[in-house]
């Protein structure tokens, strides 16, 4: 059956692709202007995250030493696989993502307390890489990761009991396996050193309980395959959402809580950003996610909309391809990155004590990131 | 050994099978592979003997093993004496150092390009037959599916080489793959560089400049204390703002003197080319196809692979009686190996964002600006 299917199938997505630049172009149009009082700042401002992560990851802060286990020669032992092996590419995107994760440290910091703190960035830094490199081994090598995954959550969890890592804890089957976990001991290390440190309970404990949410709902979301029941949109969004309150978390535990804000309005807005980077990311790898037979966001809109049988992955693929070339499809796409960006500014304009000026740029920079 | 293409005192004719343009690495490779099929060939370069070229130092692990596979390796790297091996190098911003990328198990080769060149002529098959100083000005088709490459020599004199097939392989300024429709529609890359004594610099490194987006700067150790300095802008940049920031660099380095800048351009890859053949028996191939990386400006491996390509598409067609399908395919292979080596992935996309370069940035260098100083 698959094979009378594959050939229309093969066509269908190597149209799809000219059809898709399209609505990237038509969503970018619609939503690129919303944050950016500097359009054109973003590419400089994109490579200096980039330059920042890859210098973080050699000799700022990142502390490539003994006491974690980690060093050059270790991500370069993993890069080396990478050019044997192309599922484990994705470790190419560690230096953005340290980058970013810099930058969202920094922009959250700014915002709240006016300031930035080395400490926090690295923090941010580390958690974000451990996420991408947990989504690129769950997406990618299952395979070779899923044998790991309660040990990993035990690792995150033993940090609220232990107040620090565990040595004996690091698997050591496969170099992305170990690194996977060695760089969760390194966000939780450099964590325990924030200021004020090892404080009981409170903060700390929201920290932690959102990072055990965010690495479960990564679980989640990756076995969001084509043919079983379709996940929920918490699950979807929540990929994104809960490792940026992670992060906000982490600024938080440096500065302590944020004496005029409103603290349940700006989890709001920081899950209103999350779900903005969610879709743009999920409208940008409309194609690849569909190839992938994986559900993203933007595909599980329109099911939701317009439901139909699913009965195997390749209807399923066929099926949401097809819808690209269909008018309302991009209306609906284009509509909700507009809603999106308004619950954003909604989320702005209701917030006191927030400098919203702060979170623009980078607001900016994540729009060009996924669409230009 | 390739032997030098000599000419009597009046004699203004040879004929031959395959006629390769440009002695680069993209020629040598295109002049080996067809030679081993049997074919008697001619390689025209323009310049002396020995001549340098401004970049292409760096033989990256890909290319150490196209060489191989073409049999020059272990010649072209240990007999260069001027050769250097290094097993990692060094991306470097004005914030220090990024990363450094390691080779434990196929070194990167850095070989001046006087050397690198000059040494893959010489060791071309002995059906090679190498015209130096001698600059191709038209190929035109003739009767019976014959070709007519008519060269000028230092001396003025033109003479005029019959063969069956043509590879231009003559770098970025090619204007025979322009009036022949298989540039690949290239976008120029212009890029300068010189030599200076300088002891600090102990592996090669890139260096990434916000001041020159996109585009980065080099610094490749040579023997006797000399370095490799150079910059490459991945768009049209003017002469000046090169020589600008070359004068930044060696402030950088602290280096006295007076720079002797070489300049080239590179042909980067344009995702709009669509052929690479003429079916009256011509393919281009290296810079001159236009099959430069678009993001980090490295042609070496691209010039060996397509060179390579484009020299056994050149025996096939001979051989073939001239069956156009088999430059047809060469084209086809270009697009799809090309069009899929350079396609968005994750460290092209690091690479690209270091270099700062966006789609505004490339769509603007189809207006190509020669640069003056080349």
């Amino acid at each position: 059956m698959e094979s009378t299917i594959a050939p229309p199938l093969a066509m269908l997505r190597e149209s799809a692709g000219v059809v898709h630049d399209e609505l990237l172009a038509l969503l970018r149009d619609s939503v690129s202007a919303r944050f950016s009082p500097d359009p054109e700042g973003s590419p400089e401002r994109i490579a200096g995250y980039l330059e920042d992560g890859l210098s973080l990851l050699t000799s700022r802060g990142f502390r490539l030493d003994s006491e974690v286990g980690l060093s050059m020669e270790s991500f370069e032992v993993c890069r080396r696989l990478a050019d044997q092996d192309a599922r484990f590419r994705f470790i190419y995107r560690l230096p953005s993502s340290v980058g970013w994760g810099a930058a969202i440290g920094a922009a959250i910091g700014r915002a709240l307390y006016g300031e930035t703190h080395d400490g926090v960035r690295v923090v941010t830094a580390t958690l974000n890489a451990f996420m991408t490199f947990l989504d690129g081994l769950l997406d990618e090598a299952p395979d070779v990761f899923n044998p790991h995954r309660e040990s990993l959550l035990q690792l995150v969890r033993d940090t609220e009991l232990h107040n620090g890592t565990r040595n004996g804890s690091v698997p050591r089957d496969h170099p992305y396996n170990t690194m996977c976990f060695l760089i969760a001991r390194l966000w939780i290390d450099h964590f325990n050193r924030l200021s004020p440190p090892s404080q009981p309970g409170g903060l700390r404990n929201e920290f932690l309980c959102a990072a055990l949410r965010s690495m479960a709902v990564e679980y989640s979301a990756c076995d969001s395959r084509f043919g079983g029941a379709p996940p929920s949109m918490d699950v979807l969004y929540g990929r994104t959402s809960w490792p940026l309150w992670t992060q906000a978390l982490a600024v938080m535990c440096q500065h302590g809580r944020p004496a005029d804000v409103d603290l349940g309005a700006f989890r709001k807005l920081i899950f209103r950003i999350g779900e903005y980077a969610a879709y743009l990311d999920d409208v940008r790898d409309y194609i690849t996610d569909c190839a992938a037979a994986q559900w993203n966001t933007v595909s599980l809109a329109y099911y939701s909309r317009y439901p139909f049988p699913i009965d195997g992955a390749g209807v399923t693929q066929r099926q949401l391809l097809a819808n690209l070339a269909d008018d309302a499809f991009a209306e609906a796409v284009i509509q909700t990155g507009s809603e999106l960006c308004d619950s954003i500014e909604e989320c702005l304009v209701g917030l006191r004590g927030v400098d919203s000026d702060s979170l623009r740029p980078l607001l900016a920079d994540l729009t060009y990131e996924y669409l230009c | 050994m390739s032997t030098c293409v000599e000419f009597s005192t009046g004699e203004s004719e040879k004929t031959c099978e395959v006629v390769v343009v440009g002695g680069g690495p993209a020629g040598s490779a295109a002049a080996c592979a067809a030679a081993r099929q049997g074919l008697q060939t001619v390689l025209v370069e323009s310049g002396r003997k020995g001549r340098d070229k401004a970049c292409g130092d760096m033989f990256a692990p890909t290319a150490v093993t196209l060489l191989q596979e073409l049999g020059l390796c272990c010649e072209v790297l240990a007999q260069a004496q001027e050769a250097r091996t290094f097993d990692a190098l060094e991306l470097r911003s004005p914030r220090g150092l990024l990363w450094k990328v390691m080779y434990p198990e196929q070194p990167v080769w850095i070989i001046p390009r006087k050397i690198s060149d000059q040494k893959l002529r010489d060791l071309l098959p002995a059906n090679v037959g190498v015209m130096y100083e001698a600059s191709v000005r038209t190929v035109a088709k003739l009767p019976r599916g014959f070709l007519s490459v008519t060269a000028c020599r230092q001396d003025g004199k033109a003479v005029n080489l019959q063969c069956r097939a043509v590879v231009l392989a003559a770098g970025a300024q090619d204007r025979l793959s322009d009036q022949w429709g298989i540039s690949g529609r290239r976008l120029h890359a212009p890029s300068i560089s010189a030599y200076a004594r300088c002891t600090g610099v102990t592996m090669p490194a890139f260096e990434f400049l916000s001041a020159c987006r996109p585009g980065y700067r080099w610094a490749f150790p040579a023997p006797d204390g000399y370095v490799n300095f150079g910059i490459c802008a991945l768009t049209s940049t003017r002469g000046s703002r090169l020589k600008s920031l070359g004068r930044d660099l060696w402030d950088a380095y602290g280096i006295s003197g007076e720079p002797r800048w070489r300049g080239g351009t590179g042909g980067l890859w344009s995702s709009d080319g669509v052929r690479w053949h003429h079916d009256a028996g011509l393919v281009s191939c290296g810079d001159a196809g236009g099959l430069v990386d678009p993001v980090n400006g490295e042609g070496l491996t691209a010039a060996l692979a397509s060179g390579r390509a484009a020299g056994e598409a050149a025996a096939r067609f001979v051989l073939g009686n001239g069956d156009a399908g088999v430059l047809r395919s060469y084209s086809e292979w270009v697009k799809a190996y090309f069009g899929s080596r350079y396609a968005p992935s994750a460290v092209r996309t690091a690479w690209k964002q270091l270099c700062g370069i966006t789609s505004e940035h490339r769509s603007s260098s189809s207006s190509a600006y020669q640069c003056a100083i080349l």
